[in-house]
């Protein structure tokens, strides 16, 4: 076993670049092939929720008649806990199970594998529902059916709670796969891959493969490297000429 | 003979570096023998195949080429090719000598001035008594004061215990490695049967190398004496 310096393992990297090199295409193109070829594209479409306490009115409420003068700082702050809470009785089985009901098609636990519910930041009121899949008219119609059971599903639970959709989903956006960055990442792990065997098959190597790693190897002094002399006439027997 | 013809090299034949390589190593003996008083160096490897015997002659060659009264010694008295790259008889040689068949005056070859060849001679089972004997030891001394140098080719070492025999009355023993074929632990299997016999081992040569290493003199402009192999 040789001493794994840095400068041997650059030297190893630099001797057998072309190796580095061959290995990251070869992974970057089968992984493109791939992910062109034989994955389904994946589109996203996302809703929101506006969750808020008794105190608070929406726009909406408030045209129809009801009062905004009383809403306070603590009713604010009630309002985004509340928010926290909401998303997690919107990740139970039973919403889902509504929702499925409603559509159809789908199981509870594939709508729940297909879903991701977040608030939008940490202090607002909106939750974002999002749904993926290979439709993306599918997906959009998911996002929307979500919020408008989950709507009815929060008051049903808080009945001091005001949840309303904020916004519908309009369009999906392709979200996978993402052929760019998993080229790159395959590249990148076809190349460490490739060195780290350049690497093993080195330490490996059981025959003296150069000047330096005779000198390695052995104590005693080399005194000398005569080339390979081909085109000679005893290159019959490999052992070249007499000079 | 041909080996004549190449006294000063065939820039047809042998590439510069090839050439260089040889003078190279020929001056680092040089230094060492200086240093460890002695003439008399035996040429040997792990196994076969790693061009003991190419290198053994072109050494032998490579002193001659000093001005040095030069011997080369075939003692692989089981597979005798010395006589085959120097395309001379093997008629007799140096299993006659010690069997006292023929004496060494009759049996050398003088393939130029500066250099005799002792062939291996007749093909003798009894190689390693051959070689183990008091008259072969006497032979040595003998020649010791006739040349400056003297190389013996002798049978690998992991195969025969020969090599060993030999080596044990010289002043060195040189190890022939060839890249990308002598196993790492055959050569140190070898070098540990030597050192165990207290053999001097004066250094290894590498054989079959990719000539890169030597490409660079390309930059300091000798590059165009690589194809004539001129000063």
């Amino acid at each position: 076993m040789k001493n794994i310096t840095p400068i041997y393992l650059l030297t190893i990297a630099w001797k057998r670049i072309w190796i580095l090199i061959l290995a990251a295409v070869v992974f970057a193109v089968g992984t493109f092939s791939y992910c062109k070829i034989l994955l389904t594209p994946t589109y996203s479409s996302t809703a929101s929720l506006i969750v808020t306490n008794g105190a608070i009115v929406t726009g909406s409420e408030m045209q129809n008649g009801s009062s905004g003068e009383k809403v306070s700082g603590g009713d604010i702050s009630a309002s985004i806990y509340l928010a926290e809470t909401i998303i997690d009785i919107l990740n139970t089985n039973d919403i889902y199970e509504a929702v499925a009901q409603e559509i159809g098609g789908y199981t509870a636990e594939q709508l729940k594998g297909m879903s991701n519910i977040q608030r939008r930041n940490e202090n607002t009121l909106f939750l974002d529902v999002s749904f993926t899949c290979s439709d993306p008219t599918e997906a959009k119609n998911l996002a929307n059916e979500y919020v408008e059971v989950a709507c009815e599903y929060v008051v049903q639970f808080i009945p001091y709670a005001n949840a309303k959709v904020a916004a519908t989903a309009v369009t999906a956006s392709k979200v996978g796969p993402t052929t760019i960055k998993n080229t790159l990442i395959a590249a990148v792990f076809g190349a460490v891959v490739a060195y780290a065997i350049l690497v093993f098959l080195d330490q490996t190597k059981k025959e003296i493969v150069s000047k330096e790693d005779f000198i390695e190897s052995f104590e005693i002094p080399l005194l000398g490297a005569v080339p390979d002399f081909e085109g000679t006439e005893y290159t019959a027997d490999t052992q070249g000429e007499v000079v | 003979m041909d080996i004549i013809n190449h006294q000063n090299t065939a820039p047809s034949k042998v590439p510069f570096a090839v050439t260089e390589a040889y003078k190279s190593i020929r001056t680092n003996l040089l230094f060492l023998l200086r240093k460890e008083f002695g003439n008399v160096l035996a040429v040997t490897s792990a196994n076969v195949g790693e061009g003991k015997t190419t290198t053994a002659l072109n050494l032998a060659i490579a002193f001659s080429q000093l001005g040095k009264k030069v011997l080369l010694i075939d003692a692989d008295l089981r597979r005798p090719t010395v006589y085959q790259k120097a395309k001379i008889p093997n008629d007799a040689g140096l299993s006659n000598v010690i069997a006292g068949f023929d004496s060494f005056e009759t049996a050398v070859n003088h393939v130029r001035e500066d250099l005799d060849i002792l062939t291996a001679g007749k093909v003798s089972p009894y190689s390693s008594e051959l070689l183990g004997s008091e008259t072969f030891k006497e032979l040595l001394d003998k020649l010791k004061g006739e040349y400056n140098y003297i190389i013996i080719d002798t049978p690998p070492i992991n195969v025969v215990s020969d090599g060993l025999v030999v080596s044990a009355l010289t002043d060195g023993l040189l190890f022939v490695v060839r890249e990308k074929f002598t196993v790492k632990d055959e050569i140190a299997k070898a070098i540990s049967a030597a050192e165990f016999a207290n053999i001097k081992v004066l250094g290894a040569i590498l054989n079959g190398t990719n000539g890169k290493h030597s490409s660079r003199y390309g930059k300091y402009g000798y590059s165009k004496y690589q194809n004539t192999g001129e000063y």
